[in-house]
């Protein structure tokens, strides 16, 4: 369902260092573009420390929007748009078997039909952590998750310090979500 | 912008205005490890792993 075989032939629109992203702890990002049927959209990819990679994606036309990872596109193309991260985080672990796979199931505000959705275990949180699961297994990643917050991290075994990151990764949570 | 309400959490109808929106838990998230059994219990088998 989430096959990466699947995916939308992608190609990479944005490279930025830390300095020109101004985001906390960010210390590249990546930015992809791929044309569904309908729409293009885009994936950025952000590196944390740690070779900890987080996968964004939302629709192009709300790039300059402050929800655009929370809106819904309602075009039923969520396992081919999933898959398609999937492929590029395997194009990122060839490359550096030290990387982890990270994302936050953002909540889904949607502004016509006058709903908002609680920020735990959200929706998107719950169909992507059954993707990771059913793809990425045990041997080569430890899974964690913070259903609080709706966010899940796959690290690495490669790593020798694998708790370490997972904690060095909560700290991280905390101050940027201001909790 | 008006008060919304939520459908996703069927336990009760709450109000929450946009505006204001926060995480509806306001206990602080932490990273957990995932048990081999949740895992397992949860993993549909017919998938085929990307990665082992």
């Amino acid at each position: 369902m989430f096959d990466p075989e699947r995916s939308y032939p992608y190609r990479r629109v944005g490279d930025h260092s830390s300095l020109t992203t101004n985001r906390k702890h960010v210390e590249h990002l990546t930015i992809y573009q791929f044309n569904t049927e309908k729409y293009p959209y885009l994936i950025e990819v952000e590196r944390y420390p740690c070779q900890i990679y987080v996968f964004k994606f939302y629709r192009r036309i709300h790039k300059k929007n402050k929800q655009r990872f929370n809106l819904m596109t309602n075009e039923g193309k969520c396992s081919r748009i999933v898959g398609t991260c999937f492929s590029i985080f395997l194009s990122i672990y060839e490359k550096n078997p030290l990387a982890s796979f990270g994302f936050l199931g953002a909540h889904t505000i949607d502004t016509q039909q006058q709903v908002v959705e609680p920020k735990n275990e959200t929706r998107r949180f719950v169909v992507y952590r059954q993707a990771v699961q059913n793809y990425f297994g045990m041997n080569t990643f430890a899974h964690f998750s913070n259903p609080e917050n709706s966010i899940y991290l796959a690290i690495s075994n490669k790593n020798k310090d694998v708790a370490n990151i997972a904690e060095m990764a909560n700290t991280m949570i905390e101050q940027l979500l201001d909790l | 912008m008006g008060k919304l309400t939520t459908p996703f959490n069927h336990k009760k109808d709450v109000s929450i205005n946009v505006a204001s929106v926060r995480p509806a838990n306001t206990t602080k998230g932490h990273l957990a490890k995932v048990s081999a059994e949740e895992i397992k219990a949860r993993r549909v088998a017919a998938y085929r792993y990307l990665l082992p």
